[in-house]
């Protein structure tokens, strides 16, 4: 699993930044080493938490006591994609619908609102409520809005208000554009800048589907954000 | 929103005629008594203080005249989540009482006890404020008298002075434009000459023509506009004085240390440089911007206690003078500063006979003043290039016993942290920056050998060959340890780090500074076992190449244990010929489960630490050099993660861009 939920969001200088209650880090399987003793501690892998094994390991060592974990320079693995759209499909999906599990392991109750950023991918706004009958938490975005205001201009077209209905649309290309940056930022031609973005929208939608519908299962409600561009080690 | 505040609060203060200030007395003390009691929810408070002319029954209403000062349980440490909480709480309340004082720009409002017990000093305002009585006990259990001893002290004294100047330049020109900020400040300034002793001078200073001002009605005075730059100089003039004065009438005690340099410090006392903007462009826009000379002075310290470090001790200091039109040319600086340096960068800047430290932050600028008493090496530095300097007797004394306790203090902590790392009670990732940590290090022993040695030493490869003279037995260690800072530095092209270095570090400072004359370390290189932990199903070519990469690490694999989830390939024969190259052990698990597999691992693992990574991933040579090192940092290190870089494909797709640009940390 190599989405950062919310981690990536995250400058990780010590005690300087605001730590937030579903603050959860993790580092993939793909880089992920672990001290025997801790790994017995925290009662080894779960054999439910398929497909988010890494996730869950972490987030139980973040609410042990004793346990801390560190990222090392210096420490790098090198990864491959997938070959074929139709496994890339299938690994996205796979992310997004085992990732409520960890989060329903928690046994955290409350209501965890976040306003992310999409130029610094940081929290610029949160709400934390502690005393809620479940678990929701949302990560909050302009893709989100974005999706929000083209809804509403269905809507709007469909009862026939063409105005309202272009004003929203308007509202939601703002939107998109602020959400596009990243792949704005990628250097690429404007025709393969086009493929990126189209790919990248796929994953979000395919993966934030997953994600709402697999930790429904478990009695969450998990609207993660959309994928953004990882922080690389000379950034940190 | 700023408009209409800064509206109401002109309200307000032209108001300020009974009956109305008896209603805004009610909403101080209302809002007063909303923030303590949303404070004491906070366990980590052990007392709260408030002072300010509110307290005194002087208060101006409309203007921030309450200044409270937290003081922290010692249960707690600026490690933990708490204080900032309560920082926050306090924002929060402040947002419907902005009369409460801003707490951005002052972090001597937080005082910790668990520090002041282990010896880091009180900070001097607070000291100030306490022995005169001027602290007003709101909440908690009473601060603990035997902490704060003894009469007033000059260097309480001066360092209030120092407060004010650094006012004038921090506050915004909203305050500074207006002539009640003057009156205050002068009004402390008059307090603070009266409390020295130097009545005569106090006296001179309230008949002096142009500070007639201060006689007037305060109301008056919000109306009136000020002339910052004269009243700046003004300000300089007067406390010249002030120290002129101090100087006649103190014991004053010669410090001579013997210096060791080895000249590569480019030491050009007093030469005015030609910054261009190929050397730094930061500087270079300052110098343009506010029409100011620069030059450097050799890496120095800043006063006799391991307090402040904000030059690195390799390079030499870029001084900015200032001499004519000396508020506008201040401000243009902090303004240029702000926009064009690098966060945490320092300058020290000098003001006619003032000298400062300036240091940018994430959203200002930090002013440190530097008084010629406390600071009085780098005042001899300057002026004269001399490296003996005169202190006052009671602030040389004074000066000592802060350092030998800090020093305690800090043996302490490095203590504590020897094998364990504290952790946060939030989820969080640790990482600290090494770069911080060891040049805080190489700082401490710097100071920590001109107390011991009484030489001070100013370059990293000269003060380790004088440690190592000291500590023979530490010598290996010490120069793994210059190895490494200087390339943390850029000193040096990379070389592998020794493993250990973290720990050691740590067990030979606290020893060092609790003085003990023999030093017993670890070993700086040390060996974990590792083993790596391989999942692998239906992926023989990606297996091979992954294997392929894991016979070329630097620091050798003590087993590779594959688990074959069910493959049905030839992952076997892969396996089989890797077992001459690497110390596989192989194990078959039918069942498709990753998570029963990682368990399987951790079963059969042979070592303590176990790597795990893909069979579609293909490792660095440094991996497992990096993860023995992580581990190494402390006993209670459960994980050690790092980054995962894209291995692009043969023939890349778009999806291999995509997860080159959004799933891996580089490319």
């Amino acid at each position: 699993m190599i989405i950062q939920l919310p981690s990536n969001l995250f400058d990780s200088s010590f005690g300087r930044i605001k730590h937030y209650k579903m603050g959860f880090f993790h580092f993939s399987n793909n880089n992920l080493s672990i001290r025997k003793a801790c790994a017995e501690d925290l009662g080894r892998y779960d054999p439910q938490a398929s497909k988010s094994e890494d996730v869950d390991i972490c987030f139980r060592l973040a609410q042990s006591k004793d346990w801390v974990a560190v990222r090392e320079k210096g420490n790098f693995v090198r990864h491959k994609a997938r070959k074929s759209f139709p496994a890339f499909i299938k690994q996205m999906w796979g992310w997004g619908y085992h990732v409520g599990y960890p989060y329903a392991k928690t046994g955290i109750r409350g209501l965890y609102l976040y306003w992310i950023n999409s130029h610094h991918h940081r929290i610029t706004f949160d709400l934390e409520l502690e005393s809620f009958p479940f678990l929701a938490c949302i990560f909050f975005t302009d893709f989100h809005v974005a999706h929000l205001l083209l809804g509403f201009t269905l809507f709007f077209a469909l009862i026939g208000q063409f105005f309202l209905s272009a004003f929203t649309l308007a509202l939601s290309a703002l939107f998109i554009w602020r959400h596009l940056q990243d792949d704005r930022k990628a250097g690429l031609s404007l025709w393969k800048k086009f493929q990126l973005s189209f790919v990248h929208y796929i994953a979000n939608v395919v993966f934030m589907t997953g994600a709402v519908l697999g930790a429904l299962k478990h009695g969450v409600l998990l609207i993660p954000s959309p994928i953004f561009r990882p922080k690389g080690p000379e950034e940190v | 929103m700023r408009r209409i505040m800064n509206f109401l609060q002109k309200v307000i203060i032209l108001l300020n005629f009974k009956p109305f200030t008896y209603f805004f007395k009610a909403i101080y003390a209302f809002g007063l008594k909303q923030l303590i009691h949303n404070l004491k929810n906070h366990p980590a408070v052990h007392s709260i203080y408030g002072c300010g002319s509110f307290f005194d029954g002087e208060c101006l209403y409309g203007l921030s005249d309450i200044d409270l000062i937290l003081v922290i349980d010692e249960s707690y440490t600026r490690a933990d989540e708490d204080p900032y909480r309560m920082t926050e709480t306090y924002n929060w309340v402040r947002r419907f009482f902005p009369f409460l004082g801003n707490w951005s720009e002052k972090a001597e409002n937080l005082i910790f006890l668990s520090e002041v017990r282990s010896g880091f000093p009180i900070p001097e305002s607070f000291r100030l404020r306490w022995k005169q009585g001027r602290l007003f006990h709101l909440y908690g259990k009473p601060f603990p008298k035997e902490l704060v001893t003894g009469p007033v002290s000059l260097s309480e004294v001066v360092t209030e002075m120092d407060t004010l100047l650094r006012m004038t330049i921090t506050k915004g020109e909203v305050h500074t434009s207006n002539l009640l900020f003057w009156k205050r400040i002068f009004s402390k300034l008059i307090d603070l000459t009266d409390t020295l002793g130097l009545t005569e001078l106090a006296e001179q200073m309230r008949s002096n023509e142009k500070l007639a001002f201060l006689k007037n009605h305060e109301i008056l005075l919000f109306i009136r506009k000020s002339q910052p730059e004269e009243l700046f100089q003004i300000l300089l003039d007067l406390i010249q004085k002030i120290f002129n004065s101090i100087q006649k009438n103190m014991d004053f005690i010669r410090v001579t240390y013997a210096v060791s340099d080895n000249g590569q410090d480019g030491a050009l006392t007093g030469e005015v440089l030609k910054v261009d903007m190929k050397q730094s462009k930061a500087l270079a826009q300052i110098c343009k911007a506010a029409e100011v000379d620069v030059s450097t002075l050799p890496s120095s310290l800043f006063g006799i206690t391991p307090r402040l470090n904000y030059f690195p001790m390799d390079k030499p200091i870029m001084m900015v003078s200032i001499k004519e039109r000396p508020y506008e040319r201040v401000r243009t600086v902090v303004k240029s500063l702000l926009k064009y340096c690098k966060e945490s960068e320092s300058l020290l800047i000098r003001i006619q006979e003032f000298h400062f430290i300036f240091n940018k932050q994430q959203t200002y600028v930090e002013v440190v003043p530097l008084n010629p008493f406390v600071f009085a090496n780098i005042h001899a530095q300057i002026s004269n290039g001399s490296e003996s300097f005169e202190m006052p007797v009671s602030v040389y004394q004074e000066q000592k016993a802060t350092s030998d306790r800090m020093f305690l203090a800090l043996a302490a902590l490095y203590r504590k942290n020897e094998n364990w790392i504290k952790k946060m009670p939030y989820p969080c990732l640790y990482l600290e920056d090494d770069q911080i940590a060891y040049r805080d290090a190489f700082h401490r022993m710097r100071v920590f050998l001109l107390h011991s040695d009484g030489v001070d030493i100013r370059s990293p490869s000269l003060l380790i060959s004088f440690l190592g003279h000291k500590y023979p037995l530490c010598e290996p260690f010490l120069n793994a340890l210059l190895d490494y800072y200087l390339h943390l530095t850029g000193q040096s092209t990379q070389k592998r780090v020794a493993n250990n270095l973290y720990r050691c570090l740590h067990q030979f400072m606290a020893q060092m500074l609790s003085g003990l004359p023999q030093i017993s370390l670890d070993n700086h290189w040390k060996r974990l076992g590792i083993t790596v932990g391989i999942i692998t199903r239906d992926r023989s070519k990606d297996l091979k190449e992954m294997l392929s990469s894991l016979t070329n690490q630097i620091r050798a694999a003590d087993e590779v244990l594959i688990v074959d989830n069910g493959s049905t390939d030839q992952t076997r024969k892969v396996v089989a010929s890797f077992e001459n190259k690497l110390p596989i052990s192989y194990h078959f698990l039918p069942e498709a489960s990753i998570p029963r597999a990682r368990n399987l691992v951790l079963e059969k693992a042979k070592n303590e630490i176990i790597a795990f990574t893909d069979d579609d991933c293909m490792v660095d040579p440094g991996w497992l050099d990096a993860v023995e090192r992580g581990f190494l940092r402390a006993d209670n290190i459960g994980i050690v993660g790092g980054w995962v870089k894209h291995e692009p494909a043969l023939k890349p797709s778009m999806i291999d861009a995509y997860y080159s640009f959004f799933h891996h940390n580089t490319t």
